[in-house]
C-alpha cells in the first residue's frame, strides 16, 4: 500500500510537470495585479472635493505588490500624478490617500478602511473571496489561471463614488 | 462582433514578447487584456487563514518589530485567550483556559505557508526558541482559534498558527541584525530575498543565538546536598536556523533546517541536581515542493509535497549513571487540493492527503554501563479526505461547510464537520455562528514510550472537541473597532497525563468523563491621535471537569497593546498580559501582570537602526505550572531583561 501510494503521487507530480510544461505564455502574478490596479483606477471617477495634489493609492504595509506599483509611479492619473504610497494602517494616514489596497489576510486593516469611506471618497479594494463583505468596493481574485475582479456598486455609490461602464462591463460581479 | 480583433491583438502581443511577459510589456496593457494574461505566482498557495470563517488575529511583522516579539508564542499572545507557559525546556501554548502542564503543546496545530510543521513523534508546535521557525522570516502570523481538523486534520483542537513567510519580492534587499542581552544573549541574523529578471523569486536566511543564562534558584532542592538550591550555569541555550525558499512561476520550494541545544537547570524527569550535562536538542530538517495549476477558467489544482526529519536527544545525569533519550522521525507527506469556481455563489474545495512515517523510532538507554531501557521502532501512516464549500446564501450571508474524514494507521476513522454562518446586518457589523468538530490521535510518544518513570499504553484512543462559538465584530467608525464572542467547548476522552497508583509509573490515559468550558472574550482597537494604536483583549472562562480542577486555567486573560511614534525615527511598543491565579498540580501559582517596552529606530540610515527591549518591565516575579515531570510545583519565569540590537538593510 505504502509503495502504491507512492507511485501513485509521483505519476500525479510527473503528470502535473508535464501539463506545467504544455503550458501558455505566463506573466507574473504581482506585476499583473499591480498593472489591474492601475488600471482599474482610470475607470473610477472621485468628486470635485477630493485632496489636492498626488494622486495616492495607499498601501497597507509594503511588499511586493508596493515594489511592483513602482512601476507605475509618476504616471498620469485623473489629471494627477500616480503615487504608491505604503502605510502602517493607521486613521490618519488614510485621510490623504484616494485609494486604499489591502492585500489578502488583512481583514481587521480592509474593515477599518471601509469605515473610513463611509465619511470622504476613498476607493477600498481587497483581495479574495469574501473582502466586499468586510468593505471592498472592489475585490480581486484569480479564477483560473487569471485575474478577475467584483464590484460593489453600493458601496461605491455611498462613498460617492463614480464606476464608469466599463469597469461594470469587464467585472466578474457586481451586486449593487 | 470585437472577439476576432482582441484574439489577433493577443496573439500579435504573444508572438512578440516570446516566452513571457516582462514588466514593460504587462504595464502597457489595457485592463481587457490584462484579464487575459496568464498569471502564474505564488500567492494562490497562500489561502490566508485570516479569511476563514473565525475571529482571526494577524500578527503582521510590523507589530513583530514594534513589540520586539522574540518567538512565535510571544507573538501568538498577542491573539485573544492565547497565553504561554514555559519550564525552561519548551513553550507551550494555553488557549481560552486550556494548557495543560507538561503537555508538548500537541492541541494547536502550527503550519508554514499553509505546510504542517508539527513533528510526527511528539506532535508539538514548537514556538519557543526550539521552533524551526525563526520569528524574522515571518511575514505575517495568522491564529485561527477553534477546531480546523475539517480541513487539516488531527490536532487542530484549539486553533492553528499560520505562518507566512516572507517572499523575495517583499524584502527586495538584505537586512543584517545583531543583538545582545541579559543572561549573556547574543543572536546575529542576515535575511535576504529579491526577484532575478527571469522571474525567480528567493529568500535566504540564517540565524544563530546563544545566551549562556544566569543561575537560578529553586526552593524545592534548598539543602546543601543539592547546592542550596543554585543550578550554577545551567541555564544555556544554543540554536542555529537556515531558510531557503524559491518560487518560479507555479513552482514554489522551501528548505529549512533547526538545531537547538537547551541545558536544562530543573532536574526534571529524576535527574541529578545542579550536574551539567542536562540538556535536550531539537533538530529538524523540512522540504517542501508545491505546484500550482489552472486546469481551465474555473478549476485549479495544486499538489503539495512535504519531506521532513526530526531529531530529539537528551541526557539525563542521574546519581548512577547517564541516561540517554534518542528519537528519530522520517516523514513524507502529499496533499492534492482542486478547486472549482464555476458554480456562482459557491467556491468548492476537494482535497486528499497522504501521510506516511517511515520511521518513528524512541530509544532510552544507560550510557554507561550500557543499559537498554527502550527501543521501540514503529511506522506510521494515514489519510485524509475533504470537501469544503463557501456558499453566499443571499447578498449579507454567506455560509461556509466543511467536513474532512481521516483514517489512521491502528486508529478509528474521524469525521471533522465545520459549519460556519456569517450574518452582516449593517456594514459596520458581522455576526457569525460557528460550530466545528475536531481531534487529536494519540501520538507515538504517549503511546510507546517508556522509561524514566514512565510506561506505555498503546490502547490510547483519540480525544475530540467540539467548539460552539458566536462572535459579534462592530467597526463603527475608522478609529474604532470592537469584538465580542461567546464560546463554549467540549472534550471527550482527553489524553493526560497522570500516576498509576499500582506502580507509581506516569502513564497516559484517556479521561473518563468530558472536559466542559464556557468563556467570553472582548476585543477592543482604538486608533489615537498622533498615530497611536492601542488594542486591549480579554477572556473569561470557567472549565469543569470531573474529579479535581483543571491546572494552568486562568480563569481571566488580558492583554493591552500600545505602538505609536514617540518621536520622528522612532517607534515604541508597550505590551502587558495578565493572568489570573492558575491552579497548579498541587496547588496553585498567583496571578501577575507583565510587561515589555520595545524603542525602535526607523531604518533607512546608512548607518543602520538601533532598538532596546525591556522585558518584563517591572522585574515581577510569577510562576508557571510545572508538568508532572517535574519535582517542583511551579516554575519561576525570568526577571527583567534587557536587549539591545543594531540592524542595517542593504539594497
Amino acid at each position: 500500500m505504502s509503495r502504491f501510494s507512492r507511485w501513485v503521487v509521483a505519476a500525479l507530480f510527473l503528470l502535473s510537470i508535464h501539463c506545467a510544461e504544455a503550458a501558455q505564455d505566463v506573466a507574473d502574478e504581482v506585476r499583473v495585479k499591480a498593472a489591474v490596479i492601475y488600471n482599474l483606477l482610470l475607470f473610477v471617477d472621485w468628486p470635485g472635493d477630493v485632496p489636492t495634489g498626488d494622486f495616492r493609492l495607499c498601501l497597507i504595509e509594503g511588499g511586493a505588490l508596493a515594489v511592483a506599483l513602482q512601476d507605475f509611479a509618476g504616471k498620469p492619473i485623473h489629471g494627477r500624478r500616480f503615487v504608491p504610497h505604503p502605510i502602517g494602517g493607521g486613521a490618519d494616514e488614510l485621510q490623504s490617500c484616494f485609494a486604499v489596497m489591502v492585500e489578502a489576510g488583512n481583514p481587521v486593516a480592509l474593515a477599518r478602511a471601509g469605515a473610513t469611506a463611509r465619511n470622504r471618497p476613498l476607493l477600498v479594494i481587497g483581495e479574495g473571496t469574501g473582502a466586499t463583505d468586510r468593505g471592498a468596493m472592489v475585490s480581486l481574485a484569480a479564477q483560473g489561471s487569471r485575474m478577475v475582479f467584483d464590484v460593489d456598486l453600493g458601496a461605491l455609490r455611498r462613498a460617492h463614488l463614480g464606476a464608469s461602464s466599463k469597469l461594470l462591463r469587464l467585472a466578474r460581479r457586481v451586486v449593487e | 462582433m470585437f472577439g476576432i480583433p482582441r484574439l489577433l491583438g493577443g496573439l500579435v502581443l504573444v508572438l512578440a514578447v516570446g516566452s513571457a511577459w516582462s514588466a514593460e510589456d504587462v504595464s502597457r496593457l489595457s485592463l481587457e487584456d490584462l484579464l487575459k494574461v496568464d498569471v502564474a505566482g505564488a500567492s494562490g498557495y497562500e489561502q490566508p487563514l485570516s479569511e476563514t470563517p473565525s475571529t482571526a488575529t494577524v500578527i503582521t511583522a510590523d507589530d513583530a518589530r514594534r513589540f520586539g516579539f522574540r518567538d512565535i508564542g510571544e507573538a501568538l499572545q498577542m491573539a485573544r485567550g492565547v497565553y504561554i507557559s514555559r519550564d525552561r525546556t519548551y513553550s507551550s501554548l494555553g488557549v481560552r483556559g486550556f494548557g495543560r502542564p507538561g503537555d508538548y503543546n500537541s492541541r494547536v496545530l502550527l503550519l508554514q505557508d499553509g505546510g504542517r510543521a508539527n513533528d510526527p513523534v511528539y506532535d508539538q508546535a514548537m514556538v519557543g526558541n526550539e521552533s524551526p521557525l525563526e520569528m524574522e522570516w515571518i511575514k505575517r502570523l495568522e491564529f485561527v482559534p477553534g477546531p480546523s481538523s475539517a480541513l487539516y486534520g488531527g490536532n487542530a483542537l484549539f486553533g492553528i498558527a499560520n505562518a507566512v513567510l516572507w517572499s523575495g519580492g517583499d524584502l527586495n534587499g538584505t537586512r543584517v541584525s545583531l543583538e545582545a542581552g541579559s543572561g549573556r544573549m547574543a543572536r546575529a541574523s542576515i535575511l535576504g530575498g529579491r526577484v532575478e529578471s527571469n522571474g525567480l523569486d528567493w529568500v535566504g536566511g540564517l540565524s544563530v543565538y546563544q545566551r549562556r543564562g544566569d543561575d537560578l534558584y529553586f526552593r524545592e532542592f534548598d539543602v546543601p546536598a543539592t547546592s542550596n538550591g543554585i543550578a550554577h550555569h545551567l541555564d544555556g541555550e544554543r540554536y542555529v536556523k537556515g531558510l531557503l525558499k524559491a518560487s518560479w512561476e507555479n513552482w514554489r520550494g522551501s528548505v529549512s533546517f533547526s538545531t537547538r541545544v537547551k541545558n536544562v537547570p530543573t532536574a526534571y524527569f529524576g535527574t541529578a541536581f545542579d550536574v551539567p550535562g542536562n540538556f535536550a536538542r531539537d533538530q529538524s530538517f523540512h522540504v517542501d515542493i508545491a505546484h500550482r495549476q489552472s486546469l481551465s477558467a474555473t478549476w485549479d489544482q495544486q499538489l503539495r509535497l512535504h519531506v521532513g526529519h526530526y531529531a530529539y536527544d537528551a541526557e539525563y545525569p542521574g546519581t548512577a549513571a547517564v541516561n540517554r533519550d534518542e528519537t528519530r522521525a522520517d516523514w513524507w507527506s502529499a496533499e492534492y487540493q482542486l478547486r472549482y469556481s464555476g458554480w456562482r455563489d459557491h467556491a468548492w474545495l476537494f482535497g486528499a492527503e497522504v501521510r506516511r512515517q517511515p520511521r518513528l523510532e524512541q530509544r532510552n538507554f544507560d550510557i554507561s554501563p550500557r543499559s537498554d531501557i527502550l527501543d521501540d521502532k514503529r511506522k506510521g501512516g494515514g489519510m485524509g479526505v475533504f470537501v469544503q464549500d463557501e456558499w453566499r446564501l443571499a447578498p449579507r450571508w454567506l455560509a461556509n461547510l466543511g467536513v474532512r474524514v481521516d483514517s489512521q494507521l491502528s486508529q478509528p476513522t474521524m469525521t471533522s464537520p465545520r459549519g460556519a454562518l456569517i450574518y452582516r446586518p449593517t456594514e459596520a457589523t458581522t455576526l457569525k455562528l460557528l460550530y466545528g468538530k475536531a481531534f487529536r490521535p494519540p501520538n507515538a510518544y504517549e503511546r510507546f514510550y517508556g522509561g524514566g518513570g514512565q510506561k506505555a499504553n498503546p490502547n490510547l484512543k483519540p480525544e475530540r472537541i467540539s467548539t460552539r462559538e458566536l462572535a459579534l465584530d462592530v467597526t463603527p467608525s475608522s478609529s474604532l473597532r470592537f469584538g465580542l464572542g461567546r464560546y463554549s467547548y467540549t472534550l471527550h476522552d482527553l489524553i493526560d497525563q497522570e500516576i498509576d497508583p499500582a506502580d507509581g509509573l506516569m502513564v497516559f490515559r484517556n479521561q473518563t468523563g468530558k472536559v466542559e468550558a464556557r468563556g467570553w472574550e472582548a476585543e477592543v482597537e482604538v486608533m489615537l491621535a498622533g498615530g497611536w494604536r492601542l488594542r486591549a483583549n480579554s477572556n473569561w472562562q470557567h472549565i469543569s471537569q470531573p474529579g479535581s480542577e483543571p491546572s494552568n486555567s486562568p480563569r481571566r486573560v488580558s492583554k493591552f497593546y500600545l505602538d505609536g511614534s514617540p518621536a520622528a525615527g522612532w517607534t515604541l511598543g508597550l505590551s502587558v498580559q495578565g493572568l489570573s491565579s492558575r491552579r497548579t498540580l498541587v496547588a496553585s501559582v498567583p496571578g501577575y501582570v507583565t510587561g515589555n517596552l520595545v524603542l525602535r529606530q526607523i531604518e533607512n540610515s546608512r548607518f543602520g537602526a538601533w532598538n532596546v527591549g525591556i522585558y518584563n518591565l517591572a522585574g515581577k516575579r510569577y510562576w508557571d505550572p510545572a508538568g508532572q515531570e517535574h519535582v517542583q510545583d511551579a516554575l519561576q519565569s525570568d526577571g527583567r531583561q534587557v536587549r539591545v540590537g543594531w540592524e542595517i538593510g542593504f539594497r
